[in-house]
């Protein structure tokens, strides 16, 4: 099964302090990428 | 718009997401100060998070799409759809229109349980398929779900 390095992308919120995915985590993560804003 | 749709009906479903266990997190390309300004718009019930190195964009392979897959008859359809029901195309900006999205399951592992990238930007599960693939994995299904492009 494919692993995910959750901790290793260069993520910020939106005042620009980093984050990390697994921080975020409850049993599962759904991660929707977004396309553009508009 | 078609993104701002798929939030849509991922929020429309939260509380069943939230029940099986499950937390969403968005993430957009865009700097932070413009992802701010957007949230103030929208208010999304999920956590919201930039990625403007495009680091998770990149280790997910999330590729560009061609002229051909951002103007597909699929992706135009949906667009007429949208207007019709009175959605209005937002202007935060100048942004890359060709940077494809998608959609991932992980569980505290850092397993992919599910995976999709989508081949233009009216491709997106939806949320039943996403609950009922859920609902397959917490039953125990030992096998990822990883969709084939359409194209």
């Amino acid at each position: 099964m494919e692993k995910v390095a959750l901790n290793h992308f260069a993520l910020v919120d939106l005042s620009g302090n980093p984050v990390k995915l697994n921080e975020c985590f409850h049993n599962y993560l759904l991660l929707i990428f977004l396309r553009h804003l508009a | 718009m078609p993104c701002q749709a798929h939030l849509g009906e991922v929020k429309a479903t939260k509380d069943q997401f939230e029940a099986r266990g499950v937390s969403i997190v968005v993430i957009s390309f865009a700097e932070p100060q413009r992802l701010a300004h957007y949230e103030a718009q929208r208010q999304w019930p999920f956590v919201l998070l930039a990625d403007p190195k495009r680091t998770a964009y990149d280790a997910f392979t999330l590729k560009r799409l061609s002229w051909l897959q951002v103007f597909s008859l699929t992706t135009l359809k949906l667009y007429w759809r949208l207007l019709r029901e009175g959605k209005k195309r937002e202007d935060y900006g100048k942004d890359d229109i060709y940077q494809s999205g998608g959609d991932f399951l992980i569980d505290r592992d850092g397993n992919l349980l599910f995976s999709h990238r989508s081949q233009d930007p009216a491709d997106r599960p939806t949320a039943a398929k996403l609950l009922k693939i859920i609902d397959r994995i917490a039953g125990g299904a030992s096998k990822p779900s990883f969709d084939t492009p359409s194209n």
